[in-house]
C-alpha cells in the first residue's frame, strides 16, 4: 500500500553550478537533450538498483523506487544523521506492511549533479536490506528519467526538448506507449496479458510482477483453474494467498515478452497495494527504460539496444 | 515514428535480448536466486560470470547472489570466496559483512563471524538486527553472558520480544536472571505465545495449537523456540527431533535453520 502524503510535496533539485551536457537524439541531430546529471547503478542482489545520494553530506545508496510515494530513508541512516524525527500529519505504508510515520527534513541533499535542500523523507521504521533509502517520483517525475539496466546507468534529462525526440542510445527498433501520471505520480501502462489488457504499474522498487486475483479473473484465470498453484499463505487466518500462474505473454506494445514470471496475489493483499498489476524488476531490467513523465510517454527498447 | 518488432523472451530457455553475453545470464540468474532455486542460480550466475563482459557492479551482485545461493542450499563453505570477491568490489558493505558472517557461523567459524559483525557494527551501532545476530554469534560460541549482555541492552533500548526469549534463552543457560530487562507489553501478536511459553503461562501443546492461526514461517519458528527451551531445561532427546525438524522445513533464509543446525552439531 503506497499512500500520497502530505508532509512531502513535489521535490525538484536545483542543478548545480555545471553546464548541463546536450545529447542528441539518435533520429534527431537538431534536438537535443539537456542531461542533467548521470548516476552509476548498483545490482541489489534481488535485481532491484539503487544510485548514489548524498544527505547532509554523507555518502548513501537509495534505491530508485517508481512505485514508492516520497523519498525515504532507513531508520539507522537517520540516527545517524542526527536530525530530528517528527511526527508525519498522517502515515506511509509500503508493501510488506512496514508503517512510517514519522520524516526527517535535511538540509543538504544532492543526487550526483543535482543538489537540493529542504527535502522531506519519511523514516523507514526498519533497516533495508542493501539500501539506505528509497528515491521516489515526488523528485523522479521533475526530470525525463533514463534507466539504462545494462549498462549501469541512470540518467536525468531536462524534460525540455522536442515531442518524442528522446532516443539518444539508438537507432533500431523501439516501443513507445502512452502512459498515465496518477495523482500518487506513479507511471500506469497498458500491458497486455494472454491476450486482454489490463493496465499496470510500472515499479522499479518491485522485485517480481504481480497481479490481483481479480485481474487474473478477468483474464480467464480462476483459483479452480488448473495451472495456478498456491505458493504461500500469510496472515493472520493466511488470508493472503500467493500463487503461480502460467502465462503465456506479456505485451507492451509491439514487446512481447514470453512466459513472464507474474504472481497472482489474493485480493486483500492487491486491494491494500491498490492497483490491477505492478510491473517489477524481473521484467523490467530486460529493457532500456525511458520514462518522460511531462510528456506522459514511456519509450522501451531492449536492454543492450544501440 | 517507427514501429518495432522484437520478443524479449525472458526465463525461457531462448533467451534472446541482444545485449552482452554475461547481463542475460546475469538476470536469469538473479531470477533463479530469488526464488530459491539455487542450484540453477549457481549454474546461471556462474555462466554469467564466465562471459567475462559484466561491468564491475554486476560482477558483484553475481558473485553475491552465488554466495546467497550456496549459503542457501547448505554449502557455506563454498558460499565464502563469493562473498570475498563481492566484498574486493565493496569492502564496507553491511548486507555481505553480515551474510559472510551467517556463512562463518554455519561453516563453524563463529570467531570470523563475530569480526564481520562487530565491524558493521562500528558502521551501525544502533542497528538492532547487528547486535541481535551478535548475541546469536555469542551463544553458538558457548558465551551465554555476552549473549544475555547484549540481548539485555537490546530491550532495554527497544521493543524486541525476539531479543527477550534470547535473553531469557541465555539466562536458562548461565543459571542467572538479567534483572533489569524489559519484557513484552503484549502477548497478543506473535511470538506472543512463545513469550507466555517461556513465562511458564502456556505449555508447549498451547502453542502448538495457538501456532495454526499464523504461518509457515511462525509454525517453524515455535517448533525451533520450544526446542531451544526444551535444551535448557536438560530435555535433549526431546530437543533433537524438533531441531532436525527446524532444520527441514525452515526457510533456509532464516535464522532459525542455522541455529537449529549449530544445536544439533554439539549433541551426541
Amino acid at each position: 500500500m503506497k499512500r500520497t502524503v502530505s508532509i512531502a510535496t513535489a521535490y525538484f533539485l536545483a542543478i548545480a553550478t555545471f553546464l548541463p551536457t546536450p545529447l542528441q537524439a539518435a533520429d534527431a541531430p537538431s534536438c537535443p537533450l539537456t542531461l542533467y546529471t548521470s548516476l552509476p547503478l548498483t545490482t541489489n542482489p534481488d535485481g532491484r538498483v539503487s544510485v548514489p545520494v548524498t544527505v547532509q553530506d554523507k555518502n548513501y545508496s537509495f534505491l530508485v523506487d517508481t512505485g514508492g510515494a516520497v523519498a525515504t530513508i532507513g531508520w539507522d541512516q537517520a540516527e545517524e544523521l542526527g536530525l530530528e524525527k517528527k511526527r508525519a500529519g498522517t502515515w506511509l505504508g509500503g508493501v510488506g506492511g512496514r508503517v512510517m510515520n514519522t520524516y526527517i527534513t535535511t538540509d543538504r541533499f544532492s543526487l550526483g549533479k543535482l543538489t537540493g535542500s529542504g527535502l522531506e523523507a519519511y523514516v523507514q521504521p526498519r533497516s533495508m536490506d542493501g539500501f539506505d533509502g528509497t528515491l521516489a517520483p515526488d523528485m523522479l517525475k521533475h526530470y525525463d528519467v533514463d534507466l539504462d539496466f545494462a549498462h549501469g546507468k541512470m540518467n536525468l534529462f531536462s524534460q525540455d526538448h522536442c515531442p518524442g525526440k528522446v532516443l539518444y542510445w539508438t537507432k533500431g527498433d523501439y516501443v513507445v506507449l502512452p502512459m498515465q501520471v496518477a495523482p500518487s505520480s506513479h507511471i500506469r501502462l497498458p500491458v497486455t496479458v494472454d491476450g486482454k489488457t489490463i493496465m499496470a504499474i510500472v515499479d522499479t522498487g518491485a522485485v517480481s510482477s504481480i497481479m490481483s486475483m481479480h485481474a487474473a479473473n478477468f483474464l480467464g484465470v480462476s483459483e479452480d483453474s488448473p495451472g495456478l498453484k498456491l505458493k504461500t499463505s500469510e496472515g493472520y487466518d493466511r488470508q493472503t494467498r500467493i500463487y503461480s500462474y502460467p502465462f503465456k505473454t506479456l505485451q507492451m506494445g509491439d514487446i512481447t515478452v514470453k512466459n513472464p514470471r507474474i504472481t497472482v496475489a489474493s485480493n486483500e493483499f492487491m486491494g491494500a497495494v491498490g492497483n490491477d498489476m505492478i510491473l517489477g524488476m524481473g521484467i523490467l531490467r530486460q529493457l532500456h527504460l525511458y520514462i518522460a513523465y511531462k510528456e506522459q510517454k514511456f519509450y522501451i527498447t531492449p536492454a543492450g539496444a544501440n | 515514428m517507427r514501429k518495432i518488432l522484437f520478443a524479449a523472451a525472458l526465463l525461457a530457455t531462448s533467451f534472446t535480448v541482444a545485449v552482452g553475453a554475461g547481463y542475460d545470464t546475469l538476470n536469469v540468474g538473479i531470477q533463479y536466486a530469488n526464488d530459491e532455486a539455487w542450484d540453477n542460480a549457481i549454474l546461471w550466475l556462474g555462466k554469467a560470470l564466465d562471459a567475462g563482459d559484466l561491468l564491475p557492479d554486476q560482477a558483484r551482485a553475481a558473485h553475491y547472489n552465488r554466495a546467497r545461493a550456496y549459503a542457501g542450499s547448505g554449502r557455506p563453505g563454498a558460499a565464502i570466496p563469493d562473498f570475498n570477491a563481492a566484498l574486493a568490489f565493496t569492502p564496507d558493505d553491511v548486507q555481505i559483512l553480515t551474510e559472510r558472517a551467517f556463512a562463518y557461523v554455519a561453516d563453524g567459524h563463529g570467531d570470523q563471524a563475530l569480526a564481520d559483525l562487530q565491524k558493521v557494527h562500528e558502521k551501525r551501532p544502533k542497528n538492532v538486527r547487528i547486535n541481535f545476530l551478535i548475541g546469536l554469534v555469542n551463544w553458538t560460541l558457548g558465551r551465554p553472558d555476552d549473549s544475555a549482555r547484549g540481548f539485555a541492552d537490546i530491550t532495554k533500548d527497544s521493543r524486541s520480544d525476539y531479543a527477550w526469549l534470547w535473553l531469557k534463552l541465555s539466562d536458562a543457560k548461565r543459571k542467572s536472571e538479567t534483572g533489569d530487562a524489559r519484557a513484552p507489553l503484549s502477548t497478543y501478536y506473535w511470538p506472543g505465545p512463545l513469550v507466555d511459553l517461556y513465562r511458564g503461562k502456556k505449555d508447549e501443546a498451547r502453542v502448538l495449537e495457538d501456532v495454526k492461526s499464523y504461518g509457515d514461517s511462525q509454525n517453524c519458528e515455535a517448533i525451533f523456540y520450544i526446542a531451544e527451551w526444551r535444551l535448557v531445561r536438560g530435555d535433549r532427546a526431546g530437543a533433537k527431533p524438533m531441531l532436525q525438524k527446524a532444520v527441514n522445513d525452515c526457510p533456509k533464509t532464516s535464522v532459525e535453520p542455522l541455529m537449529a543446525q549449530q544445536e544439533l552439531g554439539k549433541l551426541p
